[in-house]
């Protein structure tokens, strides 16, 4: 039985037909061509693919399309504003905090959330925050370095 | 997954019929952070799944100091964690609930799916029967209210009964002098389950008394071994020859 | 001995070239890869570990609505396969070896379908006796995993250099122990996929995210029986590698012969357990014996090693793992005895295979260990005891690794101070220990075919702007950041005006990929070349444009003039478009290439197999809980020396990234296996390190420069993993005297230990 489902993606109205069983990281990737959410492992320990689902942190594969019906969702590709990358994702790459770069949105996202609550994270905030996000290739100390660089640009702005 | 049809009732009596009607195959889904894994894993395929999320007023959280705390079960373990009345005549809960997983899980997952699913390996459930909590259930048929320590059977078995929703936990208001602490040891990493959990509440006379006259609150959800051919508590001693440090009076 | 030289692009702090497609989430990895038509892809695996197939029935399978194909090994051309040795074929062929082994395979208009039409395939199975451990494989009457293969040994080494007998007897106290190390999985973020796509003309065009895709061509080309010319292999961006997407694995043919039969690109991507069952091939799991022979003033005077290596089902690349393990270590220390003894042994498990470290890791935590027994025994500073006995530049090992920069000792130094060892040393505290252990990688290996090279072209534009073709992918390290610097640096332009392709075996020249710490120093050289000879063809334009002799120019800057008189100038940009416009419109390209001052090990492998060593030292501080047997790492402090630092933010990152999954090796990860089948194959119980998981880490470059290497250089990646579980080990015995000789250290294994010793 699919279900339409209305989602505000970004800020734009989206609408598409889903059967229940479909994932929101999936339905965001196929139905909504927004591929900047990655797919790591699907139960949620990974973080690649972290989204706001009403301005909350969430991780996209523990939750159905349904169950976001309604309600407003927050990408990567949501963060940069005319072709300009946003403070957050400057840091990133000035900072070097990526390697391969799949688990980067969901970083990116996770420092998103703390530094709109918190503009003066501590080290063990940062740590805290996105504790549930993996990555294998950095060893996360230049992550965390870029989300300390973010919360400079971001207090000066 | 399996294919199925979700339905999201807008009263827990709406919920109760939809149980009814569909007995064993329908599952009920509340954050769905732990549901969603069994059913990937295909360890549960339910045929018809019964949303919780769309019920107004299921993620209540209300306090009152002759009542105490009332948690509906569709609140999520963010808002118990950042409930003022939770941190200010709760502190055990507000030191569990903030130490559970990570915020984005906290996000999604509810208290009452997580009692309901009976993982040992969480959190919460110790802290609430330390604090001597009791939840109320309810069925087209008929609604009870037990001590949550009796709720929990063993590995992932409550005492759920076909056609039940658990509606509600109360915590009643603990007298002061408080002695707490709710610690867990992390084998691995810092993001893992705990291999063991204990939350200790201490009352009156029993403060300032040496460790061994502490009232300990203990329950099934401090056993636990992950994997099958991983030494269990038993191997770790402090477990039971100590009781945690009291750090905290309130 | 260490030269400085300056330079412009090399060694500045640069952003990396492809920070801004990462960010955004514009980078397009194989998942990302969407083709009109395309269908998706899924794997039937087999559920024993090792059972002979009686009858395979797709029929329900094939009639179900939105099944596009099926196969099966009827499909193939049933011809085995493989890096080394051609064991594996891309679906079962009579019976399956492993749990997991791919059997069959569906293409469907969706994933669920896909795994509903799995479901559907019927396979009758006779379970068969199976073997999961190498020295019960070795044992007369164990089951045979390859019928071919008696005593399921794969490969077997018997090598002594020098009299080890006679050295034993020279040495005043012998250490002798064993180890045993573990599996560990790469656990890339981005687990394995490809995206396959079929003409009619018979080329096959695959996108995949691998690491080595011109070694990938070939085994595909050797596993579909077509020419090489016949299969594109474009890369996508890749999400991590660490060893794990060297094409080992099915997952691309699968999808070839897929996309071949139903006629549309096909997409098969690994799910997780998959990555962990079949997919990426894990650390060689090793049983070590270490006997080493001390003079008293702590000169190692002999040493013997015997290796039980667990090969899994099929090879991939344990049976050049198992050399490595059982020699590489030999380059660290000054040694002239020593005696090496491997078998590497078929089980019925997931074959094992290539990991960050190749066999170093498993290698450094018995040996690094036993060095430290023995420096504790003699009463010698293990600090000491390593300065006694590194190698030095010059040094050539008795394997006849030659070393033409070492900067042990150096690294020693580094560590000692940043460590503030002696001070530790001297203050010891109750239950807290200090552990140290030396490392040695190499900077590429010959071992596929006598080749160890790599090559480039370099394309000017018009407008000045260089960009480089390379057929060795980015994946993730950076590495394409250090080969736009030394192309920038021997240009003379600026980083920011050199760009460098994706790799694509059509498009670019033959390179072998991302393995062996090898790129920056060997596709670094090549790169260098390219650049050289596409910088004369500039200098000859811009010659005629200064009027001024071609040998006398320098660039600078995006600038060309005549040495010692800067004034006078033409611009890249400029000399390139008037060459362009002035030579009947040819084109300004160079290539380069290069290839290593190594030899192919000869039958008894001995022979120089690196064109330059890279080597490491690692401390740790830690703290044991006597309650728990929780370690707790309380410091943790790096010295590499990896020649001139190309790309520092870069390497810097390789070197936090490679302690990481040191860590992790080390303290937190491990694969439980029960009866050959993996019992946590998920990230919720197969843990790797989290932010939160790792210790304060100090790190640092010493100052060196490999005579051999682009601008100095030579390489890095491997060399942070390679000691660090033994560092650790070490440093808890220092604690608590306990020694721990299983991976991973558990607190249960801490806290058993510590309750014996009592």
């Amino acid at each position: 039985m699919k279900r339409t489902i209305n989602l505000t993606i970004n800020e734009e109205a989206f609408e598409a037909e889903a059967e229940p069983r479909l994932l929101l990281s999936y339905f965001l990737r196929e139905r909504a061509g927004l591929t900047g959410t990655h797919i790591g492992c699907v139960i949620g320990e990974c973080g690649a693919c972290t989204v706001l689902l009403d301005g909350r942190l969430v991780k996209s594969c523990l939750l159905f399309a349904v169950q976001a019906d309604g309600r407003k969702v927050l990408t990567i590709e949501g963060l940069a504003k005319n072709g300009a990358l946003h403070p957050i994702q400057e840091a990133f790459v000035q900072q070097y905090g990526l390697q391969c770069g799949y688990c980067t949105p969901g970083m990116v996202l996770a420092s998103y959330s703390l530094l709109r609550d918190n503009l003066n994270p501590t080290e063990e905030e940062i740590r805290k925050a996105l504790g549930g996000n993996l990555c294998m290739c950095t060893g996360y100390v230049q992550i965390v370095e870029s989300v300390k660089a973010a919360a400079k640009k971001l207090q000066q702005s | 997954m399996v294919k199925f049809d979700y339905f999201e009732p807008k009263s827990v009596e709406q919920a109760c019929a939809f149980l009814e009607r569909h007995a064993d195959e329908a599952k009920l889904i509340a954050g769905g952070t732990a549901l969603l894994i069994w059913m990937r894993m295909m360890l549960l395929n339910p045929h018809v799944v019964v949303s919780l999320a769309r019920i107004p007023g299921f993620d209540s959280i209300s306090f009152d100091p002759k009542d105490g705390l009332r948690i509906k079960a569709g609140a999520r373990h963010r808002d118990i964690e950042l409930d003022p009345a939770v941190r200010e005549h709760y502190p055990l809960l507000y030191e569990t609930f903030r130490k559970v997983a990570q915020p984005r899980i906290r996000n999604m997952g509810t208290i009452g799916g997580n009692l309901c699913q009976g993982d040992p390996l969480t959190d919460p459930g110790a802290s609430l029967i330390a604090m001597d909590a009791e939840i109320t259930l309810t069925s087209s048929k008929a609604k009870r209210t037990l001590p949550l320590e009796k709720f929990f059977v063993d590995y992932y078995q409550t005492d759920l009964r076909p056609g039940e929703i658990l509606i509600e936990i109360r915590v009643p208001l603990p007298a002061r002098p408080l002695g707490w602490a709710h610690i867990k040891f992390l084998p691995r990493s810092q993001e893992d389950f705990a291999t063991v959990g204990v939350a200790l509440v201490l009352r009156g006379n029993a403060l300032g008394k040496r460790r061994r006259s502490c009232a300990a609150k203990r329950s099934p959800m401090i056993e636990s071994g992950r994997w099958r051919r991983w030494p269990r508590m038993k191997s770790i001693p402090w477990m039971t020859t100590a009781a945690p440090p009291i750090t905290n009076v309130t | 001995m260490a030269k400085a030289e300056k330079f412009s692009v090399v060694g500045q702090r640069v952003q990396r070239v492809d920070g801004f497609d990462k960010v955004t989430g514009e980078s397009k990895y194989i998942a990302d890869i969407i083709l009109p038509g395309m269908l998706l892809g899924k794997i039937l695996r087999s559920p024993y570990p090792h059972a002979r197939i009686l009858r395979i029935d797709t029929s329900k399978a094939e009639h179900l609505r939105g099944v596009r194909a099926v196969v099966t090994a009827e499909d193939t051309l049933k011809r085995p396969w493989g890096a080394f040795f051609a064991d594996q074929y891309i679906l079962s062929v009579g019976k399956a070896r492993y749990v997991g082994e791919e059997v069959a395979a569906v293409a469907a208009v969706d994933l669920d379908v896909a795994e509903e039409a799995l479901a559907l395939i019927d396979v009758e199975w006779e379970p068969l006796p199976a073997v999961f451990d190498a020295e019960e494989a070795m044992k007369a009457g164990a089951p045979l995993v390859h019928d071919d293969k008696k005593r399921n040994i794969a490969v077997t080494l018997d090598i002594e250099r020098g009299n080890i007998q006679r050295a034993f007897a020279e040495s005043d106290i012998i250490v002798e122990d064993t180890f045993q190390s573990a599996p560990q999985w790469h656990c890339s973020i981005e687990t394995i996929g490809s995206v396959a796509e079929y003409a009619s003309s018979g080329k096959y065009t695959i996108y995949m995210n691998s690491q080595t895709l011109f070694n990938a061509r070939y085994r595909i080309a050797a596993a579909l029986g077509v020419p090489e010319t016949d299969i594109r292999i474009i890369q996508s961006a890749v999400g991590g590698g660490f060893g794990g997407k060297s094409c080992d694995d099915n997952n691309a043919l699968v999808a070839a012969i897929l996309a071949r039969k139903a006629g549309k690109p096909v997409k098969v991507i690994n799910s997780r357990e998959e990555e962990f069952l079949a997919g990426c091939r894990p650390r060689v799991f090793m049983k070590i014996d270490v006997k080493l022979g001390f003079k008293k003033d702590g000169r190692i005077r002999a040493k013997h090693i015997r290796i039980i290596a667990d090969n899994g089902a099929y090879s991939a690349k344990a049976p050049a793992i198992t050399g490595v393990a059982a020699m590489r270590h030999d380059t660290c220390y000054k040694y002239s005895d020593v005696k090496t003894q491997a078998y590497l042994v078929y089980t019925n498990k997931i074959p094992t295979g290539a990991f960050r470290g190749f066999g170093n890791p498993s290698a450094e935590w018995a040996v690094e260990q036993a060095i430290d027994i023995g420096a504790h025994e003699l009463g010698i500073d293990p600090m000491e005891i390593a300065r006694i006995n590194a190698a030095e530049s010059g040094y050539v090992s008795p394997h006849g690794n030659r070393v033409t920069s070492c900067e042990l000792k150096q690294c020693l130094d580094m560590t000692e101070k940043m460590m503030d060892w002696k001070k530790k040393r001297a203050d010891k505290k109750p239950n807290t220990g200090l552990g140290l252990a030396c490392t040695v990688h190499v900077s590429g290996k010959r071992h596929f075919g006598d080749y160890d090279g790599s090559s480039a072209t370099i394309k000017i534009n018009e407008d000045g702007k260089a960009l480089i073709l390379s057929g060795e992918g980015e994946i993730g390290q950076g590495v394409h950041t250090a080969m736009c610097q030394i192309a920038a640096e021997e240009l003379g332009v600026r980083v920011e005006d050199v760009e460098i392709s994706k790799a694509d075996t059509d498009l670019t020249t033959f390179c072998l990929g991302a393995f062996a710490s090898r790129l920056t120093y060997i596709s670094g050289n090549a790169v260098k070349n390219a650049a050289s000879n596409v910088k004369q063809q500039l200098f000859q334009q811009a010659s005629e444009m200064l009027e001024a002799n071609a040998d006398d120019l320098i660039s600078h800057g995006g600038r060309i003039f005549v040495k010692g008189a800067e004034g006078k100038f033409v611009t890249v940009a400029d000399a390139a478009r008037a060459r362009l416009f002035r030579h009947n419109g040819a084109p300004i390209v160079g290539s380069g290439s290069f290839d290593a001052d190594s030899v192919l090990p000869d039958k008894t492998r001995f022979g120089n197999e690196s064109g330059a060593y890279n080597y490491g030292v690692q401390a740790a501080q830690v703290e044991v809980d006597r309650e728990t047997g929780q370690v707790k790492v309380l410091q943790y402090v790096i010295a590499s020396d990896c020649g001139t630092v190309i790309y520092p933010i870069g390497a810097e990152g390789q070197v936090e990234g490679g302690f990481a999954q040191g860590i992790g090796y080390a303290l937190i990860e491990g694969l439980q296996f029960d009866e050959g089948r993996p019992v946590n194959p998920n990230f919720s119980d197969y843990r790797i390190p989290s932010m939160r998981d790792l210790p304060p880490l100090t790190h640092a470059f010493a100052d060196s420069y490999e005579p051999t290497g682009p601008f100095g250089a030579k390489g890095l990646g491997e060399l942070n993993m390679d000691p660090t579980a033994a560092v650790i080990s070490n440093a808890i015995f220092d604690a608590v005297g306990v020694r721990i000789k299983t991976l991973p250290i558990t607190p249960e294994k801490v806290l058993k230990a510590l309750t014996e010793k009592g």
